[in-house]
């Protein structure tokens, strides 16, 4: 009888191993959502990067009072709510300081100025070689007719540039929810097929 | 204790789902040359880089054009795909000397001059959905350059406080060709069955490589990505 079990929970353990072998277990009602390092905007063109290995690293070399800031805008539907935003970099021992900011400016149609709000703020800390994921929790509602949002790194440089170690962002990868799932994706199994 | 065993192994086998960086599919071929992998814009040591063969689409670009003139304007999402793309100013050049243009037709171009040929975009897709087809709209009067068009996936484990072991994957590539001038280029691959989207762990890019910089004269206008549901 304990064999069976076993077995069976065996049987099981391989058909749940199969049917996640795509993807790691979720919450049925989450999406995700990644945007590559690449895909960072430099918030000055003082703002010196390059792109390695998919990511935004930045280059400037020299000190100045101002911070280097990247910025990585993002839409999503109305219907999500934004819940983790992670930063994913790297941020050496000899490297600036840095910060990362979940950001978001709204103008309605009769206002003149904008209103940037901090939702979200976090210091990474970094592995022995430098590697660190940041997570930012704020599980705000977007609205989309009047505001934007994005995510933003900044070097802080006034003392050390960033040549001295290696900074990057390597990725943003957004947590949302949706309030009311219906199918698609929940029973997903992702079964492979063969085309001619 | 041979329950609590099965169980062990169950939530094991769970948690090895859940980490498992996505891996490259039979068939792809892992490059070694560190000199290739730093010349494709990677790390040789943090960086597995795998690239995937070429997909003999023929049959299913007939059925394509045979469709609808290739051309998934009329959406259904019962029968067609559904695509995301990307244009010429989603094109960013991977170091800020390049010497770019981003003319009024949405194309991208590099001068001459410009010491950096590379340029990439960012690109999203739906998770648990299968890429398909690559299309690439592109401009090549050249006959001495041509542009390079290539998709890939970058991923790493989820949650992993070290995320420095990352796995690549080139899914796809489009090039227009060094020596010859085709002109105005609609040029498409299909990146082959079961290439799922992985968005809890994966991100994408398409990356336009420039052979030389020779102006307007070679200029990538848009790339188009397909995805399909089970």
């Amino acid at each position: 009888m304990r064999n069976a079990i076993s077995m069976t929970a065996l049987a099981g353990c391989l058909l749940a191993s199969s049917a996640l072998a795509n993807d790691p277990p979720t919450f049925h009602n989450r999406e995700y959502r990644q945007i590559t390092g690449a895909a960072g905007q430099p918030a000055r063109t003082a703002d010196t990067f390059t792109h390695a290995n998919g990511s935004y690293r930045c280059t400037n070399s020299t000190t100045r009072a101002s911070a280097h800031v990247v910025r990585f805008p993002f839409t999503l539907p109305d219907s999500h709510q934004v819940a983790f935003v992670n930063m994913y970099g790297r941020n050496t021992a000899g490297a600036p300081p840095m910060t990362t900011r979940l950001m978001k400016t709204c103008m309605s149609q009769d206002e003149v100025n904008p209103t940037t709000t901090e939702l979200a703020t976090a210091t990474p800390s970094p592995n022995a070689n430098g590697y660190f994921i940041t997570s930012m929790s704020i599980f705000d509602t977007p609205q989309n007719l009047d505001c934007r949002y994005w995510a933003e790194a900044r070097f802080d440089i006034s003392t050390i540039p960033c040549t001295t170690g290696t900074s990057e962002v390597q990725k943003v990868f957004i947590e949302a929810d949706i309030p009311d799932r219906i199918f698609r994706g929940m029973f997903n199994t992702n079964v492979d097929y063969d085309l001619p | 204790m041979k329950l609590r065993l099965a169980v062990a192994t169950t939530l094991f086998g769970l948690g090895l789902a859940g980490t498992a960086p996505a891996d490259p599919l039979p068939g792809d071929t892992r490059i070694m040359d560190p000199a290739e992998i730093t010349a494709l814009g990677f790390n040789p040591v943090t960086d597995e880089v795998w690239r995937a063969p070429t997909f003999d689409h023929d049959e299913l670009l007939a059925a394509r054009i045979a469709r609808d003139g290739a051309s998934p304007q009329t959406l259904d999402p019962l029968v067609d795909p559904i695509w995301t793309s990307v244009a010429g100013p989603d094109f960013q050049f991977r170091g800020q000397n390049a010497l770019t243009t981003f003319n009024s037709s949405y194309s991208v171009s590099c001068q001459p001059g410009s010491p950096v040929r590379t340029a990439d975009a960012a690109i999203e897709f739906p998770n648990d959905h299968r890429i398909t087809w690559m299309d690439v709209w592109a401009i090549d009067d050249s006959a001495t350059a041509g542009v390079e068009t290539t998709l890939w996936e970058i991923c790493q484990r989820v949650n992993d406080p070290d995320s420095s072991l990352r796995t690549v994957v080139q899914l796809g590539v489009v090039d227009t060709g060094v020596a010859n001038a085709p002109g105005p280029l609609w040029g498409n691959t299909h990146v082959g069955p079961n290439r799922w989207v992985h968005s809890t762990r994966c991100s994408y890019m398409v990356r336009a490589t420039f052979s030389a910089c020779e102006g307007s004269s070679v200029r990538l206008q848009k790339v188009r990505v397909l995805w399909d549901y089970d």
